[in-house]
């Protein structure tokens, strides 16, 4: 069973420094399966002329497509930090294809939901589309949980020579991860990203879709989510040209969380982050 | 944001044409010793096409009725013309690709270019065609050892 959802143990490394372990070609798998839809999708992004709150349709398979490949590249990249068989065993195993299937549920549906002309999140018109959302928070649950497996696994078992690096892994994983469930859990609840009512025309970040008149809680959702690369690459590059890498990953850190926490504050007081 | 969706189907039906042609001329006339020559059929063109049928089934899948279980819902789905043109697209674009390999194989068992343009315009005009002729054409070559 568990073959179905992850890649073939042997073989040549899917993309060149990457070992051939089946964890590790099961994110690349992911990873180029989420940017090769990505140009799949964009055609009827351009030949779509049909919106949702005032932005095209397809406009949100395209944002995961992307979070998607570079949340799972980050963790192919991440999990170089794992000795073989601990990276291949049983808990990222298993997190792994847990993670694969939540994919696979959240972007077909979402592209189903595109080509309907329907919202996927925060859709409760019929049940079908309920339980669907309800679907894609537990998916969305799996995605991150993932993450937060590797990082312990990293705190545990993972290489100690590049100490910053090791931190901001760690740090960026975990808290990323229970920072973004946190966010993503209250914007669920409150049953919209929005905090007021936007007017019908679109006044938004192009791409991004976030909102210039009224508060949006993804940018914080947003910053949260993304210490999963920041703080790796911060410790990455501190290690690389001083010796204190961990006090710059900490620092980095409790930045980056003020900035997050700044943002789900003041879009909670129906404030937009860069107003019109 | 949306200057394709200002395209008409008979606009995107001439280009897509256009771009198969000119793929089936290279594999029935050029040489086949430049790879990149030869990725223009055998890749870049049903890529391009793959992707003018990916925007316009998803665009249009569900804006008719009908679907894949009848010929009544079959009919039923090309009655929208963007359909229609997302179908003959769809045929554009797999016959190329089965030409391209037909023309590497061919190469690979030392078919004359003579007999692969004729394999080739039938998969062309007929894309089934060609290649049931080509399918039954290399059961001959099976014991030489050049099939891979």
């Amino acid at each position: 069973m568990m073959r179905f959802f992850d890649a073939p143990r042997s073989g040549a490394p899917a993309l060149p420094g990457f070992d051939d372990d089946h964890v590790t070609r099961t994110f690349i798998a992911c990873a180029l399966f989420m940017a090769a839809l990505f140009v799949t999708t964009l055609p009827a992004f351009f030949m779509d002329a049909r919106t949702i709150d005032g932005v095209n349709v397809w406009l949100k398979p395209l944002k995961f497509n992307v979070s998607l490949a570079v949340h799972f590249l980050t963790l192919a990249i991440l999990a170089k930090q794992l000795p073989r068989q601990v990276r291949a065993g049983p808990s990222l195993s298993i997190f792994a294809s847990l993670a694969t299937g939540a994919l696979v549920l959240e972007q077909i549906y979402m592209m189903i939901q595109s080509a309907r002309g329907r919202r996927s999140h925060f859709n409760f018109d019929t049940d079908i589309e309920s339980l669907m959302y309800a679907l894609m928070g537990v998916g969305a649950l799996l995605l991150v949980a993932v993450a937060i497996v590797l990082g312990i696994q990293i705190l545990r078992k993972g290489d100690m020579s590049l100490p910053g690096l090791r931190l901001g892994s760690i740090l960026g994983l975990v808290l990323g991860a229970v920072v973004t469930i946190g966010f993503a859990g209250y914007m669920s609840r409150s049953g919209s990203h929005w905090v007021g009512v936007p007017s019908a025309e679109d006044v938004s970040i192009p791409f991004f879709g976030w909102s210039r008149e009224v508060g949006d809680l993804r940018p914080a959702h947003f910053i949260a989510l993304h210490m999963m690369q920041t703080l790796p690459l911060v410790g990455y590059l501190a290690d690389k040209f001083t010796a204190r890498g961990t006090l710059l990953v900490i620092v980095a850190c409790i930045l980056q969380l003020a900035l997050a926490t700044a943002l789900f504050f003041q879009a909670l007081g129906g404030e937009p982050f860069w107003p019109v | 944001m949306n200057e394709l969706a200002t395209i008409t189907p008979a606009a995107m039906f001439s280009a897509a044409g256009s771009a198969a042609m000119l793929g089936w001329a290279i594999l029935i006339f050029l040489p086949r010793r430049y790879d990149l020559l030869f990725a223009v059929p055998q890749y870049l063109i049903p890529l391009g096409l793959s992707l003018l049928y990916a925007g316009l089934m998803f665009v249009n899948f569900y804006t008719v009725d009908g679907g894949y279980g009848s010929l009544d819902e079959v009919r039923a789905l090309f009655s929208k013309d963007e359909v229609l043109l997302a179908g003959w697209v769809h045929y554009l674009a797999f016959d190329l690709f089965i030409g391209a390999w037909i023309a590497r194989q061919s190469d690979a068992i030392g078919v004359p270019r003579l007999i692969q343009a004729v394999l080739l315009l039938a998969t062309f005009m007929f894309g089934p065609v060609g290649l049931a002729a080509f399918l039954l054409m290399r059961a001959g070559y099976r014991k030489t050892g050049a099939r891979s």
